[in-house]
C-alpha cells in the first residue's frame, strides 16, 4: 500500500445501505406486513410511539420494520417524520378520570371504588418459553378467540368512569398540593424551546413522556434501590383510551376527534415534613400506548426531581432530563463511529510532546 | 418538495440582514421587488417577514400612519403585540423613538439574548457623505474603524440612546436600520459607537 | 366535518402550501427561530444562544446543528462544500451534502475557493476564507467549561459572572502534571475579550484562523441546542500563560506524500506492510489543487 484512496466515499455509503437492506431480504421467511407488526407486536409499537413522540400505530409499525426491530432507530424514524408534519394546534386538556379504562389497579388499597380491573396483562404469566413454532391457522385462531370471549361470564358492563384513587385521599386532606408557580400556568412546549434549567414541571413531564424506556427505568431503579428515597406506592395505574379534544377549525367549538391509548401512573411518596403538615406527595407519569414500566418510572422520577436536593442522579432534574432522550443519546453514542482522526492526531501530538518532556526531565534528574 | 418563492425571498432577505449584523455600519441591499417598493411599508414588512412569526412579539413606536402598522405586521406574520418593555422586536416607524428605545429589554447576564432587536425605519442610508457623519464605529465585524455615513430621517439623539442602552455588554439591544429603497445597516450591541463632535 | 375531512377539503381547493415540504426542508417557523438566534449570536460574539433544535433525518450527534444553521441561510445560488476531518469524501460529509442538495438543489463543490457556504466538522479549510463566504461548524460540545463542570445551570452562571477561574486552574494543573497544556482539540479561546468559547473539535492548528478573520463563523450544536458565532475582524485568543504559550501541532520535518506540502495539517497513516508512517494533507480539496498545479 503506497497511497491511501480518499475518494469513493459516496459509493461505499450506497453499498452499505444496500447491504443492510439485504440482511432483511435474504431469509426464506415470508416478509412481515405492517398489519402483523401493529396487531401482534402491539407493545413494541406502543413503546416506539411513545419514544418517537408521535401517536401513529401504522407508522410506528412501518418504522419498526424499516429499522429491523431496533427500537432506538424506529423511534428516530418517527421523530424525524414528526418534524415534517404541520403543527395545527394544541388539544384541549381533559382529566384522566374520563379515560375509557382497559386496565386499572391500585397497590395502595386492597379494593377501590370501581374495583381492581386487571385487564390485559402478562404480569401473572409464568415465564415459560412457548415452543409452538407453527403458524396458527385462521380456524385455530378463531377457536381460541371464541374460547376466550365465550368463556367470560356475562359480566356487568364496566362503569363509564372510574373515580381517581388520589381524589379519595385528597378528600381526606392527605395529599400535599402541588407547588404551582406562575411558570406552571401555561404548559411549555419542549419541541419549541430548549430546556433551560431548572425547568417548569410541564417541561419535565413532556421530556419524560417522550423519553427512552430503558433510560427512565435505569434512573428510577437507582432511586428505588436507595440512591434517593421516594419509597413509592402505586396509588393508581391505568391503561385506557383518552379522548382527543380539539377546537373545530371552522366553528371553534370543542369536539372529540378520536381517542389515544395511554398508560398513566400516580405514585404516592412517603410523607415528609416539608409539606404543610404531614401529607403524601404525588409523582405522575403518562405515556402513549401500553407501557407500564415507563409510566411508573416516570412517576418516580417526577417525584424525585420535585423533591430534589439530594446527591443522587435521580434527584437532579438537570441530570435526569439531559440524559433520557433516546434519539439524542443514541445519536451521540453512534457518532463516535464517525472519523475522529484529526482530533486523534492532535491528541497524538500532545502525547508525544508530553513524553518528550517527561523523558528530558528524567535525563535531567540523573 | 415544493419551492415557495416567498420562502426563498425571505431567505435572501435574511442573508442580507445577517451580513449587516456581521459587518456593522456596512450598507447592504435587500432583494425588494418593484411592486413591494411601491407598497406602503413594503420594505419594512419584507424585512420583518423573514424574522417574525407567532412565537415573538412586536411594539411599534411612531404616530400618524404608523398607528396602522401593528395590524399590518400581525396580519402578515401572526406575531403578537406587546409593550415596548417586553417586545422582542421594537419598530421605530419614522426614525424617532424619543428615548423609548431605553425601555426595550436588554436581556440578563445569564441570557443576554433575551433582548430586543430595534428596527429603525429611516428615510435614507447614504454611504459617502462624510461631512454629515455623526459617529465612528469600532468592534467585531469592523476592520479597524468605520465612519458611519449620514442616516437621513434618524432623529438626533437616537445613536446616543443606543449607546446608553448598550453601555453594559453583554446586556443591550441590537439595531437594524432600513430605508424605503431597501438598504439596510446593522449595529449590534458589540459595536462601540464613538460620537463625533458636530 | 372532522379534522381529516377538513384537511382533504383544503388540499383539494389548492391550499396545499401548509402541507408540503419546504425549500431547505425546515418549515417556516423553524427557520425563523434559527435566524433570530443566529442574529443574537452574531451580536454577542462567543455567547451560546439556546434554540429549539428540530429533529432531522440525520441523527443527533451527526451534524443536525450545523445543518439547521445551513438550511436557514442557504440560497439556491449558493455553492456548497461539506467536509469532515477536512475531507470532502468522508461518510458524514457525503451524507450531509446529499441531504442538502436534495432539499435545495444547490450546486456542490470540493473547491474551497469556489464555495460560498462551507459546512465543516472538526477542520477549517487551509485556504483563507473571504468575506463572501460563510463557514458553518458542527459542534458536539458547545460548552468550553464542560470539562470542569458537568452542570449547565452552573456553567451558565460562570459565563454570566465571567468567572473562568476553574478553567484556568484546569490548565495550570495540566502544566504541573505534564509541563504542558495537554488539550489538543476544543482548545478554549476568549472571544472579543469577553466570553470563553469552545471552537469545536478543530485542532490547535486551526485556532489562529478564527482570529481577526475576513469571514463569518457560525457554530451549530443540534443535540445540545445552542448556536454561537464569531463575526469577522473579531479577536479570538487561546487561553495561555505568559510562560506557557499556546502552540500549534508540530509537523516539522514532515511533508504530504501526495503534494509535498509542509505547511498544512497532516493526517498520519501507518503503512500496514512496512509499518512506516506516512503523512497526507487533511484538507483533501487543497491537496488535490496542489497536485493539479
Amino acid at each position: 500500500m503506497g497511497y491511501v484512496a480518499v475518494k469513493g466515499g459516496a459509493e461505499a455509503i450506497e453499498n452499505a445501505c444496500r447491504a443492510f437492506l439485504f440482511e432483511g431480504l435474504k431469509g426464506d421467511a415470508a416478509p412481515l406486513s405492517i398489519e402483523q407488526i401493529r396487531d401482534q407486536l402491539f407493545l413494541l409499537v406502543d413503546r416506539v410511539m411513545g419514544e418517537g413522540s408521535l401517536y401513529a400505530p401504522e407508522l410506528a409499525a412501518m418504522a419498526i420494520r424499516q429499522a429491523a426491530g431496533d427500537t432506538l432507530e424506529a423511534a428516530f424514524l418517527l421523530r424525524a417524520y414528526r418534524t415534517t408534519q404541520p403543527r395545527l394546534g394544541y388539544s384541549i386538556a381533559r382529566p384522566s378520570s374520563r379515560m375509557r379504562v382497559v386496565r386499572r389497579i391500585s397497590a395502595a388499597f386492597k379494593d377501590v371504588p370501581g374495583g381492581q380491573i386487571l385487564g390485559p396483562t402478562n404480569d401473572y404469566t409464568l415465564r415459560l418459553l412457548n415452543f409452538e413454532t407453527g403458524e396458527r391457522s385462521k380456524i385455530h385462531r378463531m377457536k381460541l378467540v371464541n374460547e376466550i370471549l365465550g368463556g367470560a361470564k356475562s359480566a356487568e358492563p364496566l362503569p363509564e368512569e372510574f373515580p381517581k384513587v388520589i381524589e379519595i385521599l385528597r378528600r381526606e386532606n392527605l395529599i400535599a398540593e402541588a407547588n404551582r408557580s406562575a411558570r406552571d400556568k401555561t404548559p411549555c412546549d419542549v419541541t419549541k424551546d430548549s430546556l433551560l434549567f431548572p425547568v417548569p414541571r410541564s417541561a419535565a413531564l413532556q421530556a419524560m413522556a417522550r423519553g427512552e424506556t430503558g433510560g427512565l427505568l435505569l434512573l428510577a431503579y437507582s432511586n428505588m434501590r436507595g440512591y434517593g428515597n421516594i419509597h413509592p406506592t402505586i396509588g393508581e395505574l391505568r391503561v385506557g383510551y383518552m379522548p382527543l379534544c380539539v377546537r373545530h377549525p371552522v366553528s371553534g367549538e370543542p369536539y372529540t376527534a378520536g381517542e389515544v391509548m395511554v398508560t398513566e401512573a400516580e405514585i404516592l411518596a412517603r410523607f415528609t415534613e416539608k409539606t404543610d403538615g404531614p401529607r403524601f406527595t404525588i409523582g405522575y407519569g403518562l405515556c402513549f400506548g401500553h407501557n407500564e414500566v415507563k409510566a411508573i418510572s416516570m412517576a418516580i422520577l417526577d417525584r424525585s426531581i420535585q423533591a430534589g436536593g439530594g446527591a443522587s442522579p435521580s434527584e437532579d432534574g438537570e441530570f435526569v432530563l439531559s440524559h433520557i432522550d433516546g434519539i439524542e443519546s443514541m445519536g451521540f453514542c453512534n457518532h463516535w463511529k464517525l472519523p475522529h482522526y484529526v482530533d486523534f492526531q492532535s491528541d497524538l501530538d500532545r502525547l508525544r510532546r508530553a513524553k518528550e518532556i517527561h523523558e528530558s526531565r528524567r535525563v535531567d534528574q540523573r | 418538495m415544493r419551492i415557495s418563492s416567498d420562502e426563498i425571498t425571505a431567505q435572501r432577505v435574511f442573508r442580507q440582514i445577517l451580513q449587516a449584523m456581521s459587518r456593522p455600519g456596512r450598507i447592504c441591499t435587500l432583494p425588494v421587488s418593484p411592486p413591494a417598493l411601491r407598497k406602503p411599508w413594503g420594505v419594512l414588512l419584507l424585512l420583518l417577514e423573514s424574522l417574525l412569526d407567532h412565537e415573538v412579539s412586536i411594539a411599534v413606536i411612531g404616530g400618524g400612519e404608523a398607528e396602522r402598522l401593528p395590524a399590518r405586521i400581525t396580519e402578515r406574520t401572526q406575531c403578537r403585540v406587546a409593550d415596548v418593555g417586553q417586545a422582542d422586536f421594537v419598530i421605530v416607524a419614522d426614525g424617532e423613538s424619543r428615548g423609548e428605545v431605553l425601555r426595550a429589554k436588554r436581556g440578563t447576564l445569564q441570557y443576554p439574548d433575551a433582548s430586543a432587536t430595534i428596527v429603525f425605519r429611516v428615510r435614507s442610508l447614504v454611504s459617502t457623505d462624510r461631512a454629515r457623519s455623526r459617529a465612528i464605529l469600532k468592534g467585531p465585524g469592523i476592520r479597524d474603524e468605520l465612519m458611519l455615513g449620514a442616516i437621513r430621517g434618524l432623529a438626533a439623539r437616537e445613536l446616543d440612546w443606543l449607546r446608553e442602552a448598550n453601555a453594559d455588554f453583554p446586556l443591550g439591544v441590537d439595531a437594524v436600520f432600513v430605508d424605503d429603497a431597501g438598504r439596510i445597516l446593522g449595529i449590534p450591541r458589540s459595536t462601540d459607537i464613538l460620537m463625533m463632535e458636530s | 366535518m372532522n379534522l381529516g375531512e377538513w384537511i382533504s377539503v383544503n388540499s383539494r381547493s389548492g391550499r396545499r402550501g401548509r402541507l408540503d415540504y419546504n425549500f431547505a426542508f425546515l418549515d417556516d417557523v423553524s427557520k425563523r427561530e434559527v435566524r433570530r438566534k443566529i442574529l443574537k449570536a452574531v451580536a454577542i460574539p462567543g455567547y451560546q444562544v439556546p434554540f429549539a433544535s428540530r429533529e432531522l433525518p440525520v441523527a443527533r450527534g451527526w451534524g443536525t446543528g450545523g445543518l439547521q444553521v445551513t438550511l436557514s441561510i442557504i440560497l439556491p445560488e449558493d455553492v456548497l462544500k461539506v467536509i469532515d476531518q477536512g475531507c470532502d469524501g468522508s461518510v458524514n460529509a457525503v451524507n450531509i451534502k446529499r441531504f442538502v442538495n436534495t432539499v435545495t438543489g444547490v450546486k456542490t463543490t470540493t473547491d474551497a475557493r469556489e464555495a460560498t457556504l462551507i459546512q465543516t466538522r472538526h477542520r477549517i479549510p487551509e485556504e483563507p476564507m473571504t468575506e463572501d463566504q460563510i463557514l458553518v461548524l458542527q459542534v458536539p460540545y458547545p460548552e468550553a467549561l464542560r470539562e470542569v463542570e458537568p452542570s449547565e445551570a452552573v456553567t451558565r452562571r460562570m459565563h454570566a459572572e465571567a468567572d473562568y477561574s476553574r478553567m484556568w486552574l484546569f490548565l495550570y494543573e495540566d502544566i504541573v502534571k505534564f509541563d504542558e497544556i495537554t488539550i489538543g482539540y476544543r482548545y478554549p479561546v476568549t472571544v472579543n475579550g469577553h466570553y470563553v468559547m469552545d471552537p469545536s473539535p478543530i485542532p490547535r492548528w486551526d485556532i489562529p484562523k478564527l482570529h481577526m478573520a475576513e469571514t463569518l463563523f457560525l457554530f451549530g450544536a443540534g443535540r445540545e441546542k445552542r448556536i454561537y458565532a464569531v463575526p469577522p475582524h473579531t479577536p479570538v485568543e487561546p487561553l495561555e500563560f505568559e510562560d506557557y504559550r499556546f502552540r500549534v501541532e508540530d509537523f516539522r520535518g514532515k511533508a504530504c506524500e501526495r503534494c509535498g506540502a509542509t505547511d498544512t495539517y497532516l493526517d498520519e497513516i501507518i503503512d500496514d506492510i512496512s509499518g512506516k508512517r506516512l503523512y497526507f494533507c487533511s484538507d483533501t480539496g487543497y491537496c488535490d489543487k496542489r497536485c493539479r498545479r
